[in-house]
């Protein structure tokens, strides 16, 4: 298996600007307390990565419970939403709206530099590489910037687009950039998901789903964020950007392995390419003067030059431990699901 | 299940026969070389001191691994005796060896004959190759290639510093790998510039070779070959017209020559970016899978009946008219390289180049 490292001039606020990231953050958290706040809608779950039974409480945010397998190491929302409840919230939420209205317009054309056009680059490398189920259909489930397509038909890879679940009100921003909103040819030579396997009920259900709607042959292409990164194993229960319920799945790096297996679907990269978890650091410890660094963690930010947190963060790329982990699978061929 | 003979038993022959051993269907039958010891390497296989009694056995292919002075002869002697060849590079010591095998090969078209010119199967530049091929980084505008490695203790005392047994120095046993790789990447070359030096090292062969290379196209390749490169190192780039690749490392046993890896990018001129830093991603590779990938290809040609793809003798020929051609345009190609080597223990200044006649008027 391969894996891979990035250099770029990419700031946490080009495509996470302070206010915006903030208000969506505030609505989240609200919104969550007001359609989840039924403890009755609250199913149990086991570790939704490898399925294990054994896992123990480690923090508590905004009044759900993270727990930790004790079999992948993955961290996850063990009294979860119904996925009925999820499916109202990310259909109604005030929260929804506005990372659709606000957030997606804001941050678009920065996103799209620089990152819709390199998951569009590694898209087709890695489609022409294992790629084996020719110029069919390609989808994006969960869409957030439209303006994917446009870069992924630049690729000249695929026959049609489609979107699959957009967030309300992108419909029309997805079919002017070229992606069909209807029914879907079935099956599909290609499907991203990009950010959406961490609010998943089960990542299981969702990529089995995923998988039944690929051809023999087919790819699927996923970005997530995994506990194995280092912002997250710093910060812990103190990073302010974990909320419920975008957050209820932090799967590891061994815990995406096993939940790609489980799903008939085979690993071809796994990656943690996150360019930010040193930023995301020092942003969550100057906002809130209550967080607690380990000693060499607050050297490493206050009394380094940015150089060395260059090579630290390429260092944490090389060995899979950033936060931003991306993975390319292939349909296997006994992978039917 | 296909029968299979290796001549020379040294770090090569081990690595062939490891693959043998692996592959479903062949098997390791006999081995050769003249070393007493090399049959401590693989107990329980019967190993013959003469590689002419290899030959004659009942065998479907025989493995060449042995020092450039037998190559020729051993390649040529296993067509006549019905066998399909996998001969590791070079092909031979000069051009007239090298087609001496084609034409044993012509007169044997039934049988299958390889060169290893494993770095094609290396996971970087199979990467580099489809990259460039899907088109989406447009055209080669050029390459640039290092290969070198340290020589090493003893350097000077090996057959492969001998002109005699060698044919060639470092360009001939390592730099050819480039060249064949500039050849996979476009094609054959017209036109060589190059130097070529006896740097270092007490030997009648070069350590050194710079060459440029131009292609019908007019695109130009870069070589730097070395045995003083006191750090092994490996790196190839190839900068097209939307883009550039950059193949750095190489995974061997040894892991001397670092972690294998390609940088691929695009040419990045929009708002947001600092002109000429683009966003690069760095590929990396757990495993080589060359050998495992040369082998299959060779099982899969007898097997089969398919062309050899990768390695054919045109190949070597061809690769090996560029290694003279770099030579030539020294003018260290007929005979002992014209740079004379210092003593190492040598610190005087050096003597004043010498500029052979030819040299000057050019």
């Amino acid at each position: 298996m391969k894996h891979v490292v990035v250099t770029n001039d990419l700031r946490e606020a080009d495509i996470r600007p302070p206010e915006i990231l903030s208000e969506f953050m505030r609505l989240s958290i609200a919104e969550a307390a007001r359609f989840f706040d039924d403890p009755a809608d609250l199913i149990q779950s086991d570790c939704p990565a490898c399925a294990s039974e054994a896992h123990e409480p480690v923090f508590t945010k905004h009044g759900f419970e993270y727990e930790q397998c004790l079999r992948c190491q993955s961290v996850f929302v063990a009294r979860r939403p119904a996925p009925e409840r999820l499916e109202d919230y990310y259909r109604n939420s005030r929260a929804v709206r506005y990372r659709a209205e606000t957030f997606t317009q804001a941050t678009g054309p920065a996103r799209r530099l620089h990152i819709q056009r390199a998951h569009a680059n590694w898209l087709g490398r890695l489609y022409d590489e294992c790629g084996g189920a020719g110029p069919g259909a390609y989808a994006d489930v969960g869409t957030h910037y439209p303006m994917l397509f446009e870069e992924v038909r630049g690729l000249g890879l695929f026959a049609a687009c489609h979107t699959i679940n957009p967030l309300p009100g992108l419909e029309d921003a997805c079919r002017q950039a070229g992606a069909a909103t209807g029914a879907l040819p079935a099956p599909l030579a290609a499907i991203s998901s990009f950010e959406q396997l961490e609010h998943q009920f089960s990542p299981l259900e969702y990529l089995m789903d995923l998988n039944r709607l690929l051809a023999p042959g087919g790819m699927i292409f996923l970005t997530t964020r995994t506990i194995s990164g280092f912002d997250l194993q710093v910060l812990w229960d103190q990073a302010p950007y974990i909320y419920v319920p975008e957050h209820l799945n932090l799967l590891s790096v061994e815990g995406l392995e096993l939940l790609f297996g489980l799903a008939g679907l085979e690993v071809v990269e796994l990656s943690t390419p996150g360019q930010l978890d040193l930023e995301l650091i020092r942003e969550a410890a100057a906002r809130d003067p209550h967080v607690r660094l380990p000693a060499f963690v607050r050297y490493l930010l206050e009394r380094r030059e940015p150089r060395t947190h260059e090579d630290f963060q390429h260092f944490l790329q090389r060995n899979r431990l950033s936060s931003h982990v991306r993975i390319a699978a292939v349909k296997s061929p006994a992978g039917e699901a | 299940m296909l029968n299979i003979g290796i001549i020379g038993l040294g770090k090569m022959g081990r690595i062939r026969a490891a693959e043998i051993a692996r592959h479903p269907r062949t098997q390791l039958v006999l081995a050769a070389d003249p070393d007493p010891a090399a049959a401590d390497t693989l107990p329980g296989l019967t190993v013959t001191r003469d590689w002419r009694e290899l030959i004659d056995a009942e065998l479907d292919a025989v493995v060449v691994c042995a020092p450039n002075d037998i190559t020729a002869a051993a390649v040529i002697a296993a067509l006549r005796a019905g066998r399909h060849v996998l001969s590791e590079k070079p092909p031979g010591r000069n051009l007239a060896e090298v087609e001496a095998i084609r034409r044993a090969a012509a007169a044997r078209p039934d049988l299958k004959l390889k060169f290893g010119f494993n770095h094609r199967y290396h996971a970087g530049i199979r990467e580099a190759k489809r990259i460039i091929d899907a088109g989406r980084l447009g055209r080669i505008l050029w390459l640039r290639g290092i290969y070198g490695k340290c020589g090493g203790p003893g350097f000077e005392h090996s057959w492969r510093s001998d002109r005699q047994r060698a044919g060639g120095g470092i360009l001939l046993d390592q730099g050819i790998h480039m060249l064949d790789l500039f050849r996979y990447f476009c094609g054959d070359f017209v036109e060589v510039k190059s130097m070529v030096a006896t740097a270092h090292w007490p030997i009648s062969v070069e350590d050194n070779a710079f060459a440029l290379l131009r292609d019908p196209h007019g695109r130009i390749a870069m070589l730097h070959s070395s045995s003083t490169q006191w750090k092994n190192r490996f790196h190839l780039e190839i900068f097209l017209s939307e883009g550039y690749l950059s193949i750095n490392g190489l995974l061997t046993s040894s892991r001397s020559y670092g972690d294998e890896s390609i940088t691929v990018a695009r040419k990045q001129f929009d708002d947001g970016f600092a002109t000429g830093k683009p966003r690069e991603e760095i590929i990396y590779f757990d495993t080589d899978p060359s050998w495992e990938l040369e082998l299959a290809e060779f099982v899969d040609c007898i097997e089969n009946d398919q062309p050899v793809r990768h390695g054919t003798i045109d190949d070597a020929l061809a690769v090996m008219r560029m290694v003279y051609a770099i030579y030539e345009d020294d003018g260290a190609g007929a005979g002992p390289c014209r740079v004379v080597a210092r003593p190492l223990a040598d610190q005087s200044p050096p003597e004043p180049a010498h500029t052979p006649p030819d040299r000057a008027t050019r």
